[in-house]
């Protein structure tokens, strides 16, 4: 990946150097957790320091971690969970115009199952405002649940605040998609009242297809996969060992390398001013996170500056990766429910990077970008 | 340590661990993405997809990547019940069933589901008569494991496949076969069935990774809500790695598949002709069960105990299934039996790729001296 610029973090990210070294080690522990003999000890210890450092990396205190099969899934878990554990109590719930389908299509499938969801719309900035959420909550209200950064946008919801006005209705209870913010902004559970949070491990740099989902205190929820039992009760299947041991590190490793990249916010400034002086339409919710940068090159459609770019080894996406698919684009929820044109919407592309680049990997993606877009605007006409 | 609960889980084979390195490194993509490193990923899983779909007999499109055995049969029963569940309402299973699949049935008997349970003989076979009787005209539902877990018995799943499908062909056909994929060359479209479950780590591959066959125009909903990842059938983002180390651990078995059924076989066999001479030895596995399952029992001593002496010796085998709970709930699969007393002294001793006739014979040395030890201990106090 020598000369490659890898631009499209919010997809995936590579898996950590500090991760693939241990590799070797941790597929030798090869017990299930579940047995009681030394194999499975040794398993199962090494599973708990890994919730261990999940729960760490999330400043949580008072509560736990459940592994699940990928951030899709510790958000299904918590979504059904609630509704699942709580219908007695109410059928409503509040959530965002702007989710991932992890919550949006679980969303929908309640809604079809006779509950009612109030979706909160972003402004035309891409911003979500807590008033706005608390305004829609009811006294039926079980769960509202929003996310925490925005997939393809970079929107950072504010989740504190919610999280504070909500102590006012106590029985409310409050889910976050932290997918997109865990090691890309400061998580801090014990001191928010956020009963649920959401979080996937390849985001991070570790393996695909291992989430988990904090769950505050002895806070019931229904399992959304049972069988024998594992993880609380929560989540039943054998565990992925090396997936959450992968976790464990990936997690605790982001987050110090977050801490320690101070000109984020210049790095996104960089590259957004050289994008507007391109000609680019940005996406620039007041409050984002400094590693998504969401922008339009009005008249090209993403794909085409996509495949442009990485012609050039710069990789971005169009959109966001689950809704890219091969059959055309429709257009973003998300970039709909800002008001967006449909035309500038199927114009959106997304660069999404982690702390760990560089100031001179931001300008080397300014070049490709510059001598790419000059070339797509002279193949399509734009001035 | 030697390893003889690989029905709880397998060791990864080294040719597993090459394979999936590349995935760890430069094609570590999201499937969903267009560029290189996603188009690379995507490769892997489609030619993961391709190589299962050989092995089993169907087409490609059919199958799709799950975290698990756990969560393939939670979203096999799920699915096939809430697609059918305005005009189907019934439930038809065995007593022997994986946890999976047991609390996947309770939780649709709480949706409404009415459930017959059928039961199984003193081999833990299911009579295909019982299933057929069993079934209702808003029957929606039948699952029968392949291979039980704890005892190996087969069931005998084509069987009933057919004779449901002639009662009444919209009736659909689950099978657990994670237990059967290490040790059965299968080919699902023979057996009939419309849904099927399998795990990757039961075929030494990694944990976390699982696959889920639905045939094309069984009715279905998916549990998993989100992206449209495998068809539709399961949401999120594919375990990339996980699923290439499954193909790699599988491509490995079949390509030696009879020698390594064989082999299970007569490791089994000769843990038995040594084991049956020991005082008080029984054996609760059939003699036609899967070669890679032997559960026995030595009348008057506790599993438990028998358990941890194994243990300090360095032999690791279990009462059954690996529980989360921690502790030995006596097995429903050997209560099922009608072997109740059994059930508090029986071990499941479960053999795979790795073991060799030397590791057999020390653990049949060490565990007969463990027994008579107890023995004598507990004749003396
Ligand atoms: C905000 C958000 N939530 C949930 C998910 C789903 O996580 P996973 O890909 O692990 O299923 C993603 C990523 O795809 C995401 O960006
Ligand atoms: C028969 C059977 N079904 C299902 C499972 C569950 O599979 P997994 O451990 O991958 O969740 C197991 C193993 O635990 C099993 O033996």
């Amino acid at each position: 990946m020598a000369d490659e610029l890898y631009f499209d973090y919010a997809a995936t990210a590579p898996v950590r150097p500090e991760v693939r070294e241990r590799m070797a080690e941790w597929l030798d522990i090869y017990g299930n957790p579940s047995s009681l003999h030394r194999m499975g000890m040794r398993a199962e210890r090494a599973l708990r320091r890994a919730r261990d450092q999940v729960m760490q990396s999330l400043g949580a205190r008072d509560g736990r971690v459940v592994f699940t099969g990928g951030g899709t899934e510790a958000n299904n878990l918590a979504v059904y969970g609630v509704a699942r554990a709580y219908a007695q109590r109410g059928r409503h719930i509040v959530t965002s115009a702007i989710e991932h389908p992890a919550v949006r299509e679980a969303m929908a499938d309640l809604e079809r199952e006779g509950f009612e969801i109030s979706y909160v719309r972003p402004n035309r900035r891409g911003d979500v405002s807590a008033e706005e959420v608390l305004r829609h909550v009811r006294d039926d209200t079980i769960l509202v649940s929003v996310m925490h950064v925005n997939n393809e946008t970079g929107a950072v919801l504010p989740v504190e605040r919610i999280a504070d006005e909500l102590q006012a209705h106590p029985k409310v209870v409050f889910h976050v998609d932290g997918t997109q913010a865990l090691g890309k902004i400061p998580v801090s559970l014990a001191r928010t009242r956020i009963h649920l949070y959401a979080a996937s491990g390849h985001k991070l740099g570790a393996l695909k297809g291992v989430g988990a989902l904090y769950v505050h205190g002895s806070l019931r929820l229904k399992p959304h996969v049972v069988g024998g039992g594992q993880e609380f009760g929560l989540r039943s299947g054998t565990e992925n060992v090396l997936g959450a041991l992968s976790f464990g590190e990936a997690a605790s490793r982001a987050v110090r390398e977050m801490e320690s990249d101070v000109d984020a916010e210049q790095k996104r400034e960089r590259l957004a001013r050289a994008l507007e002086e391109l000609g680019y339409v940005l996406v620039n919710p007041d409050h984002h996170s400094p590693y998504i940068l969401c922008a339009a090159l009005p008249g090209a459609r993403g794909e085409i500056l996509v495949h442009a770019f990485e012609e050039k080894g710069l990789y971005v996406s169009a959109g966001s990766a689950c809704s890219s698919g091969k059959h055309g684009r429709e257009p973003s929820h998300v970039l709909t429910a800002m008001g967006v044109k449909p035309e500038l919407a199927l114009a959106a592309i997304r660069f999404s990077w982690h702390p760990g680049t560089r100031m001179s990997e931001i300008e080397h993606a300014i070049e490709v970008v510059r001598e790419r877009t000059a070339w797509v605007k002279q193949a399509l006409g734009i001035r | 340590m030697i390893y003889l609960d690989n029905a709880a889980t397998t060791p990864l084979l080294p040719a597993v661990r090459a394979a999936m390195a590349r995935y760890l490194d430069d094609a570590f993509g999201n499937p969903s993405s267009l560029h290189r490193p996603g188009r690379e990923a995507r490769q892997a899983v489609e030619e993961a997809r391709r190589f299962f779909a050989d092995w089993l007999g169907v087409s490609p499109r059919d199958l799709a990547f799950t975290s698990g055995g756990t969560e393939s049969n939670n979203l096999a029963l799920y699915g096939a019940y809430l697609a059918q569940r305005d005009g189907r309402n019934h439930i038809v299973t065995t007593a022997v069933e994986h946890h999976a699949v047991l609390e996947a049935v309770d939780r649709l008997r709480l949706l409404g589901a009415d459930v017959t349970v059928v039961p199984v003989d003193s081999d833990g076979r299911v009579d295909p008569d019982d299933v057929v009787r069993a079934l209702r005209p808003d029957t929606a539902l039948v699952s029968v494991m392949l291979v039980n877990n704890e005892v190996g018995t087969i069931e005998p799943v084509a069987e009933i496949a057919r004779r449901v499908r002639e009662r009444d062909p919209g009736i659909v056909v689950h099978s657990d076969m994670v237990q059967a994929l290490p040790v059965m060359r299968l080919s699902l479209a023979e057996m009939g069935v419309h849904l099927a479950s399998f795990s990757a780590h039961k075929v030494h591959g990694p944990k976390g990774v699982g696959l889920i066959y639905v045939r094309s125009g069984t009715p279905f909903v998916s549990l998993a809500a989100g992206g449209q990842q495998e068809h539709r059938l399961r949401a999120g983002t594919e375990p990339v790695a996980g699923i290439v180390g499954f193909h790699a651990a599988m491509a490995e078995l079949a390509a030696h598949f009879e020698d390594h059924v064989a082999r299970l076989a007569s490791l089994r066999d000769a843990m038995w002709e040594r084991l049956r001479s020991v005082q008080g030895a029984y054996r609760n596995s059939p003699l036609d069960s899967a070669p890679s399952i032997l559960n026995v029992g030595f009348r008057g001593l506790r599993n438990d105990r028998l358990l941890m002496r194994l243990d300090l010796e360095g032999i690791a085998a279990s009462a059954g299934a690996a529980c989360s709970a921690g502790s030995l709930e006596p097995s429903h699969v050997l209560r099922a039996m009608g072997r109740e007393a059994e059930a508090r002294e029986s071990i499941r001793l479960s053999f795979a790729w790795q073991n060799t006739m030397e590791e057999i014979e020390i653990a049949a040395a060490i565990m007969s001296k463990i027994v008579e030890s107890m023995r004598s201990r507990f004749t003396n106090s």
